[in-house]
């Protein structure tokens, strides 16, 4: 970045450090930043250290909160015998937004990669089963990514699980709505198959 | 030619960019591949499960003259191996197959033995003894990949190994059996059961649904596990690390 005053290529180097942010998008970040408003500009930076501050995660099941526990874990109109495991903080939005579940949530932070080296000891699985032992668990629905490491993970959490005489249930695969059965791939429709069902 | 049909297995996958993947694939006449998928991370890609790890598929890429990676324009898979996904012992197993191939292979040096080889191993993998078809894949690839073990004979002065003893040197570092006379050019060398030999030939030289897995022991299982373990390491920087997801594993069922 030759020919840059010191102030713009810390922004630049800076912004290329965020995931998906290459240092040509890290430039033009950095122009339009330059560019707006100095409003906009401190907005945005008090913004940042205003979230870096304020949030943190759950102590209970880990999702991101400005309050310990979440919201979600204090909720006496939540049922706490039903426990939806998601891989990511993020993934608690997308559910919450069906409005459908009224449980409580745990996150491990990732899903078993034995090729990224990512073993159980990494994960929050401890913390769940020290939940899970507490009693009052009646159902614990796997909510992992529908990839390879998602189903692994199910998989372990399965065998973990059952000996404790709790169920543990998978979100359903099959074709997403709005699709095209013509263009469902093989894999993703022979598990619509096995999961079908009575109507 | 900037468009390719390959025949390709999917050893492992990355994210890229907001809603993308590059995908390292192992194909039989290019060898190892990277590729990008685009939009393959999104619930309605057309892609489906088939950039899924072990996945079998005939694509179409497409490459810019100068440009690093492949660009996938059409996929369709011939075999999935779902089962491998289905039954996590199956999962840990290929993971670590498909770590080994990306590990010992480099980008673009063709070794269509090894594609065919990837095919059979998760083609059998459910029919078979699974320490017995990793361990059989380990030798079968060392021995594709130049690293053939001598059992046959001293690895290190070539005399005709002799079956006097029950048990014989077995030495990684000179990769295969050594006489008594070379014992001292490997202080590390193990004393093995000729056993142990025979079982090494079999991997290296049968099918894998040809192996006879009936009369491995346990020890004998440990033994074997070591001395492969320990000359797959000596050609290998660094560990896999599906081992140390290996080692978490075995601690928790044990």
């Amino acid at each position: 970045m030759a020919g840059y005053s010191r102030a713009l290529q810390e922004l630049i180097s800076a912004l290329n450090k965020l995931p998906g942010i290459g240092p040509k998008t890290a430039q033009r970040l950095a122009f339009y930043i330059l560019k707006s408003s100095k409003e906009d500009a401190v907005g945005l930076s008090d913004s940042i250290v205003r979230a870096r501050e304020r949030l943190k995660y759950c102590s209970v099941c880990g999702s991101i909160t400005e309050k310990d526990p979440c919201d979600y874990c204090q909720s006496p109109g939540r049922d706490k015998s039903v426990i939806c495991v998601v891989e990511l903080p993020q993934d608690i939005f997308v559910i919450e937004k069906t409005r459908g579940f009224k449980g409580v949530y745990h996150v491990l932070m990732g899903a078993l990669s034995p090729l990224d080296g990512v073993g159980p000891d990494d994960l929050k699985i401890k913390q769940l089963l020290e939940r899970i032992k507490k009693g009052g668990v009646k159902e614990i629905i796997v909510a992992t990514n529908p990839n390879v490491e998602g189903e692994a993970t199910a998989m372990y959490l399965s065998r973990l699980i059952h000996p404790l005489n709790i169920k543990v249930t998978r979100l359903a695969h099959g074709i997403p709505m709005g699709g095209d059965l013509e263009y469902a791939d093989e894999v993703t429709l022979a598990m619509a198959l096995e999961g079908r069902t009575e109507i | 030619m900037r468009f390719h049909k390959v025949s390709a297995i999917v050893l492992r996958h990355y994210d890229f960019g907001e809603a993308d993947k590059v995908v390292v694939l192992y194909s039989r006449n290019q060898g190892k591949l990277r590729a990008v998928a685009r939009g393959a991370r999104r619930m309605k890609s057309k892609y489906g499960s088939s950039m899924e790890p072990f996945s079998y598929n005939e694509m179409m890429l497409y490459k810019k003259e100068g440009a690093e990676l492949y660009k996938i324009t059409g996929c369709s898979t011939v075999n999935s191996y779902s089962y491998l996904r289905k039954d996590l012992d199956s999962f840990i197993t290929a993971s670590y197959i498909v770590e080994l191939i990306d590990k010992i292979t480099e980008d673009n040096e063709p070794h269509p033995e090894m594609f065919f080889m990837l095919n059979e191993v998760f083609s059998q993998m459910p029919d078979c003894d699974r320490d017995v078809i990793k361990w059989a894949f380990v030798v079968k690839l060392l021995s594709a990949s130049g690293y053939k073990l001598c059992l046959d004979k001293c690895a290190c002065c070539g005399i005709t190994a002799r079956r006097a003893r029950d048990i014989v040197k077995f030495s990684s570092f000179q990769g295969g059996v050594i006489c008594p006379r070379c014992e001292s050019r490997d202080l590390n060398s193990v004393s093995v059961p000729w056993r142990y030999i025979d079982y090494l030939e079999d991997f290296e030289s049968k099918a894998f649904t040809e192996i006879d897995t009936a009369g491995i022991s346990q020890s004998h299982r440990k033994g074997l596990e070591s001395i492969i373990g320990s000359y797959l390491s000596s050609h290998l920087s660094g560990e896999l690390k599906t081992e140390k997801f290996i080692k978490q594993w075995e601690v928790l069922i044990s």
